[in-house]
């Protein structure tokens, strides 16, 4: 495919880099002559270096002639009106990052549909459903929703005293046998494995099991070594910025939600909006204040103000306090590593979820991996198998699958299943298959796919 | 992965693994392409000049397989450090691996000038030391064996659009630092991309090449006079900007009016950016019109040849004159070196013409050597601008090209190179010099006394000759001395060597590798 990529910031450079290892034709349209520069020495594309909102630039960049364009700046406006332009010169699908949510809602006084805009994808709203997926999986660090959300694929990790700790994953299958779920990747400290029946699990790993919603919930207390996790009554917020907001305006008719910001605009205009939130104005970092509101008797602290540094602190401050479950907003990939050693049960990146739900619409269709797991080289990928190919029909256990992938979820037509040895894959079947990037190419092949890229 | 901290630290030692293991496929790639010349072996039924060959391929499969089984690809991604690497000592071994088939069949003695011969071919030079005295002496062009002449002449193909460039369409390799390795060969300031993945940019410079290899291999065959053997090394000769021939009088020996046109037309077209070839063949042909570059190259040699016919036509007509003037003023510039006469008798303005031409070159992105039109042309607008700027001190005046402004940091890298190539020049035209004065007999092994112009005019024009990776010189290196190059002593071979590869990747990649800071 041809894709042009106007903006080359985080999220640009991030669907560039993407898209690009998947052999698509990617332009970027970059204004700042130095990201420009070092974007063209990192990836495989073609960049220029102007404004993307001007048309001759769009019609340098060929935006009439590509297959999906995709409008990521910092600026709504720019976003907007540059693939009004590439929808006029031609491009067929355009999606915008658009943070006003006035564009989003459901009751926008003008639809994407009407501008011409396939989609617009507000990165506020992306994290918050990311951020009450999370809250709503006690237990886990991501949460990725799968056919269409019948099926999830959670990370969560093993403490000290797990009682998976040690065992293998054959060992754990007859001990709970009657969970049905699949533990597809396990992350140990640099090293992604996609386990075997003869793997073990050690504390301190991260995995990733497949599961129906509320078996993830029984498999994440059972991680955690305990019988069941609380559920959640009472969250703060720290930071009433729009994903502050946008999170409270989910959570307030399920639980109580104290809001807190330190700047008195902010607190003013969150408190207009939110009828059944407690807003407070104050500093995150003013623990004497949150000691006041009762830090300690919440059940979930979500630290989401601009500064990551004060997110990452106040949430090991809750910990500190008993908090059970913190969620923080990190956006800079370095401080990822951090996270596990302070304690911070998961974070939450504006940028990634925004990527995610970019790369989303732009496979639909287009068969391809369906998500990224957060830090780490493996992959989901969508596949339907050819009427023809070799694995159908055939038990699971019987399969020579490629090292570095097995299959996570089997979708029938009907019903979703999370697969064991026994289950066969028909024709019709969509499959998610979980995969290392290498193996990749081997596992297309199994599905012999035909007039699919 | 999408997602991961940004590594530190490591990235800025070189990954000499992954060098090697570049280096080596490079290698078993090259090794492959001996067989064509295998193939004109077997036809002609030179058995001995057969084997040479096959044993060559199997020592650089052995040699460039073990490195890339024993480095196997590492999983990092090369960066600018690792491509100039990869290029130079690529280069370097490449030559090595291409100078087999002369040594081992014994065809050229000495491993030297093996070596010598095999870096001329790879970087399209077109220097020899084979001599062309009719076959008294060991080592006559036309005393080789037709499938050892043709290697000869295919190095010459290879490295003409650059076999770096080659294995990058070929072998899905180098994943993204497939640009920097890319850069690393393609000569002129920037290496543009056609399209915007690099695979698809090298395999597209790659289709051009060929197609227009089979045009004029085509066009030369349909004469009666040429074989098809000789019509594919000359289209070698030509399109790489090369200028080995298979016969001692270069493409004199055919004296057709109607091969030298098409040599001269395959020349200039070889001597231009390919991505205005790519434009042309999508039907832009204004394109070409609209380039300053190709604008300023074709000034360069319409110049040269109008000087050229108005000095010579004195001697042999104006028709004559016209054909030798364009040939060899084509030839020169486009850093070919072809010739059909000996141009080192022509009056002496010609011929420093001539040496000012070598320097000018082909153009960016094109096959040809030298320092590029577009390179002097920014040299000389920018020059310009600063005059402009000392009378308005305060005025913005960018230097502009094809209606462009261009950027002061690509300005700053076409200053550095020129300043870089005028020092190697004088650096190594200092050190012939100097290799001639401590062996005074190489140049007239009878004896004779040689005047120390005919001296200085031998190791100044040897230089410009191979560092801009021409052939042929003037003096004792010019087409008026048959033994070509085979008389120069090794320690001046060794220098005129360094420059055929420094002129081919362009300075920048070679100096690299002996800064001390590289390899920090």
């Amino acid at each position: 495919m041809k894709i042009v990529i106007n903006g080359g910031g985080g999220v640009g450079e991030t669907l560039a880099d993407i898209l690009s290892h998947e052999q698509h034709d990617i332009t970027v349209i970059e204004k700042n002559p130095r990201r420009a520069n070092a974007l063209e020495e990192r990836l495989d594309c073609r960049v220029l270096q102007d404004s993307g909102s001007s048309p001759l630039v769009l019609r340098e960049a060929n935006a009439g002639d590509c297959d999906i364009f995709l409008a990521v700046t910092d600026s709504d406006e720019v976003n907007l009106l540059s693939c009004l332009i590439a929808g006029r010169m031609g491009c067929p699908r355009s999606i915008a990052r658009v943070r006003n949510p006035a564009f989003s809602a459901a009751d926008s006084a003008v639809s994407a549909k009407e501008l011409g805009i396939e989609q617009i994808i507000n990165p506020d709203e992306e994290a918050a459903d990311e951020i009450v997926r999370l809250l709503r999986n006690p237990g886990t660090t991501q949460v990725i929703p799968l056919a269409g959300g019948a099926v999830l694929a959670a990370g969560m990790t093993v403490p000290r005293g797990s009682p998976l700790h040690g065992r293998t994953l054959q060992q754990l299958h007859q001990e709970y046998e009657d969970l049905r779920y699949r533990v597809v990747v396990i992350h140990r400290d640099d090293e992604e494995i996609i386990p075997s029946g003869r793997d073990h699990i050690e504390a301190g790993d991260e995995i990733f099991v497949v599961a129906q919603p509320p078996t993830i919930k029984r498999m994440a207390a059972l991680v955690g070594g305990r019988p069941h996790l609380e559920q959640f009554n009472r969250v703060m917020i720290l930071g009433a910025s729009d994903l502050g907001r946008r999170v409270a305006e989910i959570l307030e008719g399920e639980c109580s939600v104290t809001l807190v910001d330190p700047h008195g605009q902010d607190a003013e205009g969150a408190s207009e909006q939110l009828a059944d939130t407690l807003v407070i104005e104050g500093a995150g970092h003013d623990m004497d204040l949150l000691e006041r509101v009762g830090l300690e008797k919440m059940d979930a602290l979500v630290a989401v103000s601009d500064g990551e540094e004060m997110n990452l602190i106040s949430c090991l401050y809750a910990k500190r306090l008993g908090v059970p479950r913190t969620v923080a907003r990190i956006e800079r990939p370095f401080y990822r590593p951090l996270m596990r050693t302070v304690d911070v049960d998961a974070a939450v990146s504006a940028r990634q979820s925004t990527v995610n739900a970019i790369l989303k619409y732009v496979r639909l269709g287009d068969i391809k991996a369906v998500a990224r797991m957060r830090g780490i080289g493996a992959e989901a990928l969508d596949l339907a198998p050819a009427p023809s190919a070799k694995l159908l029909d055939t038990p699971l256990r019987d399969l020579h699958f490629p090292r570095g992938a097995l299959v996570g979820v089997v979708v029938r037509p009907n019903e979703v299943v999370v697969p064991d040895g026994d289950t066969q894959i028909h024709a019709g079947d969509h499959v998610v298959v979980f995969a290392l990037q290498d193996a990749v190419p081997k596992v297309e092949k199994l599905f012999a796919r035909r007039n699919h890229r | 992965m999408v997602d991961r901290p940004p590594s530190t630290g490591k990235d800025f030692r070189m990954r000499f693994r992954l060098v090697l293991f570049l280096v080596g496929m490079l290698a078993v790639l090259f090794a492959l392409n001996m067989l064509p010349a295998v193939g004109w072996g077997l036809y002609y039924g030179e058995d001995a000049a057969v084997r040479s060959l096959l044993w060559s391929m199997a020592i650089s499969l052995a040699v460039g397989g073990a490195m890339a089984l024993l480095f196997r690809k590492p999983r990092t991604n090369a960066g600018p450090r690792e491509g100039f690497a990869v290029a130079g000592l690529g280069w370097i071994a490449l030559a090595g691996l291409g100078a087999l088939p002369f040594f081992l069949g014994g065809y050229i003695p000495s491993y030297v000038d093996c070596y010598f011969e095999a870096m001329s071919g790879l970087t399209t030079t077109g220097a020899s030391i084979l001599t062309s005295a009719g076959g008294e002496l060991p080592t006559d062009i036309e005393a080789l064996p037709k499938s050892i002449l043709f290697w000869r002449s295919y190095t010459h193909w290879l490295g003409g659009m650059g076999i770096i460039v080659l294995s990058l369409a070929l072998l899905p390799l180098l994943g993204v630092g497939g640009m920097q390795v890319y850069r690393a060969e393609v000569p002129g300031p920037t290496a543009d991309k056609l399209v915007p993945r690099v695979r698809q940019t090298t395999k597209l410079l790659w289709g051009i090449y060929v197609l227009l290899s089979a045009a004029q291999c085509l066009l030369l065959w349909l004469h009666p006079g040429v074989t098809l053997f000789d019509a594919m090394c000359h289209t070698f000769g030509t399109m790489a900007t090369g200028g080995f021939s298979t016969h001692s009088a270069s493409v004199g020996y055919f004296d057709s009016v109607y091969v030298d046109i098409v040599i001269i037309v395959f020349m200039l077209l070889a001597g231009a950016n390919f991505a205005l070839h790519y434009a042309g063949l999508h039907g832009r042909l204004r394109a070409y019109i609209r380039n300053g570059e190709f604008m300023t190259y074709l000034g360069f040699l319409a110049g040269g040849t109008l000087l050229a016919t108005v000095l010579l036509a004195g001697r042999t007509g104006p028709g004559e004159a016209l054909r030798q003037a364009a040939f060899h003023v084509v030839s020169i510039t486009t850093t070919t070196g072809y010739t059909t006469q000996n141009f080192d008798v022509w009056p002496i303005v010609i011929r420093l013409v001539l040496l000012v031409l070598m320097f000018v070159g082909g153009c960016a992105g094109s096959t040809g050597g030298g320092m590029k039109n577009i390179r002097i042309l920014l040299l000389i607008k920018h020059a310009g601008t600063e005059m402009r700027r000392m009378l308005h001190p305060q005025a913005v005046i960018p230097v502009r090209l094809d209606g462009k402004a261009v950027k002061d940091r690509i300005i700053q890298s076409v200053q550095a190179f020129a300043v870089l190539y005028v020092l190697v020049f004088v650096a190594a035209s200092v050190a012939m010099t100097c290799v001639l004065l401590v062996w005074p007999d190489a140049i007239d092994p009878a004896g004779a006394e040689v005047s120390s112009d005919t001296a200085m005019v031998t190791a100044v024009s040897s230089v410009a000759a191979t560092l801009n990776n021409i052939g042929p010189g003037l003096g004792h290196v010019g087409p008026g001395d048959v033994r070509a190059y085979s008389w120069v002593p090794p320690a001046g071979k060794v220098v005129l060597i360094l420059c055929m590869l420094i002129g081919r990747l362009e300075v920048f990649s070679v100096l690299l590798l002996f800064a001390p800071w590289f390899h920090r």
